[in-house]
């Protein structure tokens, strides 16, 4: 690295109230399925975590957040150098589990299995909203490490606030 | 009804479980912290050869930015963070580029658990602040600052 003449270099950032928002509405989504035994409620949280990872530009979180989260001052942009990359990956893994749920628990008699795997959901979303660990990205790291993801893909690792 | 309540319960169950595990995960890394703190400078850092920017003349403040061959979050997050610290506090501060892979003193000094890890060093070559994982570039002008304004004080 350079110390004399530093070029100018850009950051990815993220917005974290976003992300926060993000996972807090998964937390009420998943913990509303479980309570009210209702899998169609997973079924739609897949499809918003899918839009959020697959066309974060039109993710319905985000959606929500612009237009009536942020307009009132409930939550105020809070832009950080971060890779969204990762975290994309992370709500893709969410909505695989979520998938999961829903198929098991509208085309199969395991309930159990369709809802434990709807709380792990819940847990790693908890996790992230209240510690800022970010369990999708851990494995998006240690699977770019282990050259599972294309390297231009890697580019995320461990997140975990506070540490 | 009472059907509501134990499936809440079991809710809370699993949060309070995953706070543990979380609270366990942190206190170790706290722990790793602390003894990386307190731990005597080795001698390795006022040899040459470490990191690519070794100059000279020694700096009120080094930082030691802990990477590896096959960390794009270094490359891409980190060192950008970096270089813009050196932009806002040119003089005062340089940085030590370290291959985790190779350096194992430094690593097992620092107690560096992944990377990227920064560890910023005051004149002395003192532990001031131990930062594992990525670390922003207001969080690092804030420990360097930190760092000079004892300095200043004692001066």
């Amino acid at each position: 690295m350079d110390t004399t003449n530093p070029k100018q270099v850009t950051i990815p950032r993220v917005d974290a109230n976003l992300g926060k928002f993000s996972q807090g509405c998964t937390v009420v989504l998943t913990a509303l399925a479980f309570l009210l035994q209702q899998p169609i409620i997973v079924a739609i949280t897949a499809i918003i975590m899918a839009l959020s990872a697959l066309a974060p530009g039109i993710g319905p979180y985000r959606l929500l957040y612009k237009g009536i989260v942020v307009p009132p001052g409930l939550l105020k942009p809070r832009v950080v150098e971060d890779d969204p990359n990762p975290h994309r990956f992370a709500q893709g893994v969410g909505t695989v589990f979520l998938a999961a749920s829903a198929i098991v628990l509208f085309l199969t008699p395991l309930t159990a299995l369709g809802w434990t795997l709807e709380l792990i959901v819940f847990v790693l979303s908890g996790i992230n909203l209240t510690i800022g660990f970010c369990v999708g990205c851990f494995v998006y790291y240690h699977l770019g490490r282990l050259g599972l993801l294309p390297r231009v893909r890697y580019e995320g690792g461990f997140h975990w606030r506070g540490v | 009804m009472s059907e509501i309540i134990i499936r809440l319960a079991i809710l809370v169950l699993l949060g309070i479980i995953a706070w543990m595990l979380v609270l366990v995960g942190r206190s170790f890394v706290e722990k790793q912290r602390r003894n990386a703190l307190s731990a005597a400078p080795p001698s390795i850092l006022s040899e040459s050869g470490i990191g690519e920017t070794a100059t000279t003349s020694v700096t009120p403040v080094r930082i030691l930015a802990f990477r590896s061959e096959d960390c794009h979050q270094c490359k891409r997050l980190q060192a950008p963070a970096l270089e813009h610290v050196l932009e806002a506090r040119r003089e005062t501060v340089t940085i030590m580029e370290v291959d985790a892979a190779t350096e194992h003193d430094l690593v097992q000094t620092y107690r560096v658990m992944t990377v990227p890890s920064t560890v910023v060093l005051d004149t002395n070559g003192n532990a001031h602040a131990v930062n594992y994982g990525f670390a922003n570039t207001n969080r690092l002008l804030s420990q360097v600052d930190e760092i000079l304004t004892k300095a200043n004080l004692s001066s």
